[in-house]
């Protein structure tokens, strides 16, 4: 594909910021709620935040195949009310979700309530003020929020997926309309997620996975690594998850105090890994009961076990991560898969040197 | 009371940088060139592994076999939700035409109709199976992959829930129909069904 004009169109309309909001709804461009006009002033002021030329396209976004010029997702950052300085924020999870391993054009059209979570690390998640703190994943913070939501209305806008004719979610579902936080990586005695997955410690990154909404997991009362994550297996390897049938990656956000008790046992993150993978698993008899059995994609081996054989939710315990996030409180969640034919993707935080962030050809 | 509504006019005209970017040319593909008739063609049945897919084009296969003396092979692709990358140089090279299916949900229907474009940009006639919930999505990817037309065959839905014999029934319904759109110019305008965005 070639990409002819890569100028991205201006479009005059008779409206002021407050009718905006009605003219953005009826050309798709909103997600329900007030966006902000990506007037040329709000977008240069976007641009002025990375050494990149405005036309310099990430690649072309699934399924709709248009261009994801800076000038582009700049637009976007504006709509969804980011403040510039998180725009290479916005742009380093883009150019992570155009990754071909992320699987865009299978993930964007499914009728799983999929969302794109995002999770910043490094030196840029506190000084550009992003929350991993309490209520991290919750209202409040604009760089969360707003990051998220950029995230979303590039995937809308951009690759033309919009419900109900692209975005085919049966349901939809909440963290549809943002999903960012960075970890809470002073409460972490291990790596931070970015470090494990290969960058320097000061190297600030952006991670993209596609996966549900969290789901809880609640334990105000063990004091051993065992009595939290047995409770996290159980969640995680709920029979209703994609994950049990079409494999898939796993992120356990642990919240600090679970964290510390872990640590306390002198459990590393390889340990938690390890126990899930162990864990976090159905019997072969329990999995041919209903849900998605006769439609799994399972790793041959899987069938090679009698039913009361317990099968995980993984195919290797390095396809769950693990991210601290939180305030006080002794409430942690898991993030199941879409599916296992996207993975999770990172990508540096960079204000300069962008050709790095363009995607590799599909 | 006052009974005149009262409407806000817009106070000034606002300039936007559209937050759709630019438009990506796609190079636009034609229909491969029809089948001139069935008989003794290389058939290719390339399933996607979803509930009662491989019930359907083995009934298909069978039939075809029978009325045309048509040679059948079939493909399975590993996973319904990616494309079928490799699989579709190696089919094209050994088929005369294809029957693909089935679309009948997200992920899959796009991938499906993507696989069917790629088909035809080989050269190889390629008829998709999908579902009356799920025909709008499939025109709307294959003309994101750059197709003005495209060969269906649409089943009612649901599809994947059907017992093997209505199963079976709906292939025998719909065979004749299978063979005149291998045999046929026709396709449909994947326009029609696109979104208003594309």
């Amino acid at each position: 594909m070639s990409v002819d004009a890569l100028e991205t169109p201006l479009v005059e309309l008779e409206a002021d910021e407050y009718s905006f909001q009605r003219v953005a709804l009826e050309r798709g461009w909103s997600d329900g709620l007030p966006v902000v006009a990506p007037t040329q002033e709000r977008v240069a002021a976007m641009l002025a935040t990375v050494d990149a030329p405005p036309e310099l396209s990430l690649g072309t976004m699934p399924p709709g195949g248009r261009a994801a010029t800076l000038e582009a997702i700049a637009a976007n950052a504006v709509l969804a009310g980011c403040e510039p300085r998180w725009f290479p924020v916005v742009v380093a999870a883009v150019s992570a979700a155009l990754d071909p391993l992320f699987n865009l054009e299978g993930m964007v059209p499914t009728t799983h309530p999929v969302s794109t979570f995002a999770c910043v690390n490094g030196p840029a998640a506190e000084a550009l003020g992003y929350n991993g703190g309490a209520n991290a994943l919750g209202p409040g913070n604009a760089a969360n929020a707003t990051t998220g939501r950029a995230l979303r209305l590039v995937l809308q806008n951009i690759g033309g997926g919009r419900s109900p004719n692209v975005d085919r979610s049966t349901q939809g579902g909440p963290a549809k309309y943002t999903y960012c936080a960075a970890e809470n990586e002073q409460a972490s005695p291990w790596l931070p997620l970015h470090a494990e997955r290969g960058f320097a410690r000061e190297q600030s990154a952006v991670t993209v996975f596609g996966g549900e909404a969290p789901a809880n997991i609640v334990d105000y009362v063990s004091k051993t690594p065992e009595g939290i994550l047995q409770a996290a297996a159980s969640t995680a390897s709920g029979r209703g998850a994609n994950n049990c049938y079409y494999m898939g990656e796993l992120v356990l956000l642990l919240c600090p105090e679970h964290t510390k008790v872990i640590a306390a046992a002198g459990w590393s993150k390889s340990d938690i890994r390890g126990y899930l993978f162990d864990h976090a698993r159905n019997s072969l008899r329990d999995l041919k009961r209903g849900g998605m059995w006769g439609m799994q994609y399972w790793p041959p081996w899987f069938t090679s076990v009698d039913d009361d054989h317990r099968l995980p939710m993984v195919e290797t315990s390095d396809a769950i991560w693990i991210v601290v996030l939180g305030g006080a409180g002794r409430q942690s969640s898991c993030i199941r898969a879409w599916t296992g034919t996207s993975r999770g993707v990172s990508r540096p935080i960079l204000t300069e040197g962008l050709d790095d962030l363009v995607a590799p050809a599909r | 009371m006052a009974d005149t509504a009262v409407t806000v006019e817009p106070a000034a005209t606002l300039r936007v940088v559209s937050p759709e970017g630019p438009v990506a040319t796609t190079v636009p593909v034609e229909l491969a060139p029809r089948l001139e008739d069935l008989s003794g063609r290389a058939l290719a049945f390339l399933s996607n592994t979803k509930p009662n897919i491989d019930l359907l084009l083995q009934t298909y296969a069978s039939l075809l076999q029978e009325r045309y003396g048509t040679t059948i092979f079939q493909a399975r692709k590993r996973n319904a939700a990616v494309g079928a990358g490799p699989l579709i140089a190696e089919v094209a090279e050994q088929a005369d035409a294809v029957v693909t299916g089935i679309a009948d949900c997200g992920a899959c229907t796009a991938q499906s109709s993507r696989d069917t474009v790629a088909f035809e940009r080989e050269g190889v006639p390629t008829v998709l199976v999908t579902t009356t919930a799920f025909e709008q999505l499939a025109m709307n990817q294959a003309r994101f992959a750059g197709a003005e037309r495209m060969r269906v065959i649409v089943l009612p839905h649901p599809f994947e829930s059907l017992r093997g014999e209505e199963v079976v029934a709906r292939a025998e319904s719909t065979v004749d129909r299978l063979a005149e759109l291998l045999c046929g110019d026709e396709g449909t305008d994947t326009g029609n069904h696109a979104d208003a965005s594309a």
